[in-house]
């Protein structure tokens, strides 16, 4: 445990703010290094701040949570940032993911299990439920290859994401393709990439042609 | 002959000039055989005494005659009546004269003067005062003044004002005969006392001895010919003033005092026929006076005018005698009038001398000139009277004969000379003779073999030869030495200098009979089948064509070839021409070729005897002979081949709905018929009809028609003879009607008659009442439309709107859920959390606090389904099985369980209903819970699938398994339903299912583990 893990909360939920960053400055190997209550002040501060992983309420007052990601992400493509969510609202998540999240959590958990969350992303892990895996599904094939090479999964990486979309555990997964199940994560986390350089595209396709 | 005689219930009598005359006389023109034909009251001639005939340029014949004026079409006579005309008030027309307007003037006696334009006939009368009552003669000079002939006078009608000239003006008398406008200007005026001329307004008196003995010499009239002499004419002489000339040739004899010239009129050949009272018709032609003598029938004597149509043909006016029409013919069919009987006729011989051979089927032989033939019935030839094969003459006059089985015959001088087998004869059946230029005679028998004869000696050629044994149809002697020869189905030989050469053999000639061989002036031969095939060799080169003139094939009969180069084809009942153009094309191997039809028997052809030749000859004036099977056909070509112009057509009346168009008067018919300008017709037009005439006087009868309405007809309609088209209700439209005239033979004259008209669109089916219509009935439809549609889309929008209302609503509460319970839940638990670690010790109290943040946690899983549930976005088959999937995962996460999962990709974009989803989702839920809490299962696999209609959960474990009875399971089921109520556990997993229109199948037996399907209906179709 040599570095604490930097953490910083984005919530408009003033209790709830100070609660989970109470709960994470208590935690040893995390210190919580600021909170924010809104996107728009974590947009100014937070590159300066330079966290290493961001807990970010999906619906604040403001501009959303997943409008911040996508702004934050290109500034400080190193940071980790995961969604703060009450509940399993696929579309929105995925919404994030798409945007740069690297993974979400349910604000149900228990601490505990909040925290191995955050190191677990921390680490490379990207979570991806059978929900979401069938969203990028949907969304790759929505989005043909254009030709780049970065922007096509590989054999196994589909291999990964089709296992996910039918609802298969990791181990399961892992142990179909004769892999560990860190690599299954090192895909999952490689899909999400791609993702993200996917979306980030077509937001420029957009962008010129507007 | 009965069959000449009555064509068409008419009379027609052949006649023809004195020959002897002709001959003697040798003029440049020689009239040729003319064909008489009379017209009289019965056939609608309103009177039998004809005074006057004139052709009017449109091409109408107009008769005039005392009984009234009829316009002649050829086929009819229209009677032109006054306007008041009543029975016994006609008009008795004495002059007929067309002026330069078109005009036709007619002069009566008694009725005065009369106009008939536009189809009206008015009488006229002078701006000042009346004209006479009698009118003896109308002429027009080329200023347009009209020149009346009167018993009180000569009237000049200048703009129709009239002038008179009489005694006082220097008239020899008050009664003018005759008036004639020659070429130079001047006014011949023929009056009872003498003849005058009127020049530069100068009666100058023209007396000169006139010529009529025994009687007062009468002056009648002036004709001037092309030639510009100007021919004096009264009682019995004729005077050319212009060569002082006195001829007198009706001077003699008995009739001298009755006998009266009426009338002059030059023919196309400058030949001037004369008609006379008493002595009937002469031709003047080189100062001689030749009689148009009778051979069957009578000719009235009493002509008393004369007009030649454009066609040739010379029309009589007699007195009494009806119209008569002499019309010149080179083509007969030689009948009884020539001693003939009607029989097929099978050869034909001729010698130099106009001597004519002509074989008759079971008739023998006829000789004679073309006029007059006699059965040769001499004693010593009586074995060739009856049955005859073949007829071939010498230049010296020596006949010889073929029968077919009793050999041959020489009839020489009375001599008769008999050649059979025991002459030496290959056989009796003598089938072909010819005569070749020196004088021998070739012979060819049924057997097959070929005999000459020289000096009498016969000498046997065929076997030597090596002719096949086939029997000798045809000889021809060549003009180059040697002969032609044909055998039975076909082979042309040619025989020369005791060696026979095959030249055509039986497939070329398409193994038919030779039965026509010609050798023409060039040299090249053109040869017949009986299958109508026509061959030509021209050196060594021959070409073939199969002729059909629509009715089959039939045998070529004849072929000759006249002095100009055209080729005449006898075939079947008809003679074609071939121009020397198409034969010369034909010789450099042009095909087809045209040919025109000449003559045209009107009998069906009797039967056709298989044997006779040869079948044509040409003599040496020219003439064409041709034994047909229907008679002999002779072509005079001595006066060049008469060709008729294109007959004008001319449209004559139009009835619209059974009455003639008011506004339609024959000018404005012929208007419409020769302009672009239509006839507004009634729209309410139901019948239409046009009659149309063509104006042919030399085969009227014959002439046919077709016609064509532009706009109606897609092709051209064939009238036959009909001179009438009627039409029906015609749709409205701008027309044209055209009608076309076509000769017998079946050519078509180009020009033809048209009738421009339209017929207007009533106004109820006119354009704007047809759009009226249609924007009526669309407005109707329209408004229907809009009221169904709107009252539907009314529905379909309160519907949509309670729809959309319902989903905000349902979005509304999810939000609420997730805004305020959600995070107040989270807060619970989170507060909970955090006062457990600064409790620091008490641990009953830590407890509870634990307690209520997993509950708050449980609390807010809970939540989560509901919102899961009711937000509309998940309403899809898709989030329905993803939500499913990630429910059993976070379910069976931390528990013992394996939990395997297979949730097809690609599933179909179904909706799913809330209802559905949330029993569906609760049913899974129970069944889980099932498998994990009371079967104890180690392993649950869970897989999904669209199955038909529908989709389909299946929960497999491997637990413990249950006692499971599905009949009992029913009842249950089915009571619990009655009582109302929710089961537990299976029944109420399957009573769910049952809710929203699906199904739960469970197996499963204690050991055994459990197999649970959930089925919900999906789509349209909520039967599983």
């Amino acid at each position: 445990m040599s570095k604490p893990i930097k953490v910083a909360v984005v919530d408009d939920e003033v209790d709830l703010r100070e609660n989970i960053a109470a709960f994470i400055d208590a935690a040893r190997g995390f210190s919580c290094t600021s909170v924010y209550s809104s996107a728009e002040d974590a947009i100014a501060r937070l590159p300066l701040d330079k966290p290493d992983v961001i807990l970010m309420d999906i619906n604040l007052g403001g501009m959303s949570g997943i409008e911040c990601v996508r702004r934050l992400k290109p500034q400080m493509p190193e940071v980790q940032v995961v969604m703060l969510t009450v509940f399993e609202d696929t579309e929105k998540i995925f919404s994030a993911l798409t945007a740069g999240a690297s993974g979400y959590l349910l604000k149900r958990l228990a601490p505990a299990k909040l925290l191995e969350a955050i190191r677990e992303v921390h680490e490379g892990g990207s979570p991806m439920s059978a929900p979401i895996a069938r969203k990028v599904v949907q969304s790759l094939q929505v989005v043909p290859a254009r030709g780049d090479e970065n922007m096509e999964l590989s054999t196994r990486e589909r291999e990964v994401l089709d296992g996910l979309a039918e609802g298969q555990a990791y181990k399961q997964i892992a142990d179909k393709l004769g892999v560990s199940i860190h690599t299954v994560r090192n895909y999952i986390r490689r899909i999400y990439e791609k993702l993200h350089v996917c979306s980030r595209t077509e937001a420029v396709a957009k962008y010129l042609r507007n | 002959m009965d069959r000449l005689f009555e064509i068409g219930g008419r009379v027609l009598i052949v006649l023809w000039l004195l020959p002897v005359l002709l001959r003697a006389a040798t003029p440049h023109y020689l009239p040729q055989d003319l064909t008489m034909r009379i017209w009289d009251k019965r056939q609608g001639l309103p009177d039998d005494s004809v005074t006057s005939v004139l052709q009017t340029r449109d091409g109408y014949l107009w008769v005039g005659t005392a009984g009234g004026l009829a316009r002649f079409d050829g086929v009819r006579f229209a009677a032109v009546n006054r306007p008041d005309d009543r029975p016994g008030h006609s008009l008795w027309v004495t002059a007929l004269c067309e002026d330069d307007d078109s005009r036709l003037w007619i002069g009566t006696q008694g009725g005065g003067l009369w106009c008939y334009d536009n189809g009206q006939l008015v009488p006229f009368r002078g701006k000042s005062g009346t004209l006479s009552d009698t009118i003896n003669s109308i002429a027009e000079d080329s200023a347009g003044n009209l020149w009346l002939g009167t018993p009180t006078g000569l009237i000049r009608l200048r703009k129709d004002r009239p002038t008179t000239f009489t005694v006082k003006e220097g008239l020899p008398s008050d009664f003018v005969s005759n008036v004639h406008v020659a070429r130079s200007g001047t006014i011949w005026i023929t009056t009872h006392a003498g003849t005058c001329q009127l020049k530069n307004d100068k009666i100058i008196p023209f007396p000169f001895q006139t010529d009529s003995p025994g009687r007062n010499p009468e002056s009648l009239g002036i004709y001037e010919d092309r030639g510009g002499n100007l021919w004096a004419f009264g009682d019995t002489y004729l005077i050319n003033l212009t060569e002082g000339k006195h001829l007198n040739h009706f001077g003699g004899g008995e009739t001298t005092s009755s006998t009266r010239i009426w009338s002059l009129c030059e023919g196309n050949h400058g030949e001037l026929w004369i008609g006379t009272s008493g002595r009937g018709l002469y031709c003047f032609v080189d100062d001689k006076f030749l009689p148009i003598t009778l051979r069957n029938g009578g000719l009235t004597s009493d002509v008393r005018s004369l007009c030649e149509d454009r066609e040739g043909n010379l029309w009589l006016g007699t007195y009494g005698g009806g119209l008569v029409r002499l019309q010149p013919r080179n083509v007969r069919l030689l009948d009884a009038s020539a001693g003939l009987p009607d029989r097929p006729s099978i050869c034909v011989a001729l010698n130099s001398q106009g001597q004519t051979w002509l074989g008759v089927e079971r008739g023998g032989l006829y000789v004679g000139t073309v006029d007059r033939f006699e059965h040769e019935s001499a004693p010593e030839t009586a074995p060739i009277q009856n049955l005859i094969s073949s007829v071939a003459v010498t230049a010296d006059s020596t006949l010889w004969v073929g029968t077919p089985g009793v050999g041959l015959y020489c009839v020489q001088n009375q001599r008769v000379l008999h050649f059979t087998t025991a002459d030496g004869l290959s056989d009796n059946v003598v089938l072909s003779v010819a005569a070749d230029a020196r004088g021998d005679i070739w012979i060819g028998t049924a057997s097959g073999d070929l005999e000459r004869i020289s000096d009498f000696h016969l000498k046997r050629l065929g076997r030597k030869l090596g002719l096949p044994a086939l029997p000798v149809t045809s000889i021809l002697p060549s003009h180059s030495g040697g002969v032609w020869l044909g055998q039975e189905g076909g082979g042309l030989y040619r025989v020369e200098n005791n060696h026979a050469r095959l030249v055509m053999n039986s497939d070329d000639l398409g193994r038919r009979d030779i039965s026509a061989l010609y050798e023409d002036a060039g040299g090249r031969l053109w040869l017949g089948t009986t299958g109508g095939r026509l061959a030509l060799l021209s050196g060594k080169r021959f070409m073939i064509w199969d002729l059909n003139f629509g009715r089959g094939p039939e045998p070529i009969l004849g072929l000759l070839t006249d002095k100009d180069g055209d080729l005449w084809v006898g075939i079947g009942g008809a003679i074609y021409r071939v121009g020397e153009g198409e034969v010369s094309g034909m010789a450099s191997g042009q095909e087809p070729f045209s040919a025109q039809c000449f003559f045209q028997s009107d009998a069906a052809p009797g039967t056709v005897p298989t044997y006779g030749w040869p079948r044509a000859a040409r003599s040496a004036d020219d003439r064409l002979w041709f034994a047909l099977d229907n008679g002999v056909v002779v072509l005079d070509l001595s006066g060049g081949i008469l060709s008729h112009p294109a007959p004008p057509v001319l449209l004559e009346n139009v009835l619209v709905n059974g009455a003639p168009l008011p506004t339609m008067s024959p000018r404005t018919v012929a208007a419409a018929a020769s302009s672009d300008h239509a006839i507004r017709m009634p729209a309410d037009l139901f019948s239409l009809e046009l009659q149309f005439t063509g104006l042919n006087f030399s085969e009227a009868e014959r002439t046919r028609f077709r016609h064509k309405l532009d706009g109606f007809d897609s092709d051209w309609v064939e009238n036959g003879t009909d001179r009438v088209v009627r039409y029906g209700r015609l749709p409205p439209g701008r027309y044209t009607f055209r009608v076309q005239a076509g000769s017998a033979n079946g050519t078509w004259y180009p020009n033809d008659a048209y009738f421009n008209f339209f017929i207007p669109t009533p106004w109820w089916q006119s354009s704007w009442a047809i759009a009226c219509y249609c924007l009526m009935g669309a407005m109707l439809v329209a408004g229907v439309a809009r009221l169904v549609s709107n009252r539907f889309l009314r529905r379909r929008l309160a519907a949509l709107a309670a729809q959309q209302a319902m989903q905000r609503e349902r979005i509304r509460i999810a939000q609420d859920m997730h805004d305020e319970i959600g995070s107040k839940l989270t807060k619970i638990s989170f507060m909970s959390e955090r006062a457990i670690t600064e409790l620091e010790g008490q641990e009953a109290v830590a407890r509870k606090l634990d307690s209520i943040a997993t509950t708050s946690r449980d609390l807010l899983q809970s939540l989560d389904e509901i919102v899961w549930a009711v937000n509309p976005h998940n309403d899809t088959l898709e989030n329905l099985a993803a939500y499913l999937g990630h429910y059993a995962t976070e379910y069976l996460q931390n528990t013992a369980v394996e939990c395997e999962l297979h949730i097809p990709r690609g599933l179909p974009d179904e909706p799913v209903s809330a209802e559905t989803r949330h029993n569906l989702f609760l049913a899974f839920e129970e069944s889980l819970n099932n498998a994990l809490k009371h079967g104890k299962a180690s392993q649950i696999s869970v897989s999904m699938k669209v199955i038909p209609g529908g989709f389909e959960i299946e929960i497999n474990d491997n637990g413990c398994g249950f006692s499971f009875n599905p009949v009992a399971f029913e009842i249950v089921v089915a009571a619990e339903a009655m009582l109302a109520r929710r089961g537990n556990g299976l029944v109420n997993m399957h009573q769910r299912l049952l809710d929203v229109g699906g199904e739960c199948e469970i197996e499963s037996q204690p050991g055994k583990g459990a197999k649970v399907r959930l089925r919900v209906p999906l789509g349209h179709l909520r039967k599983i």
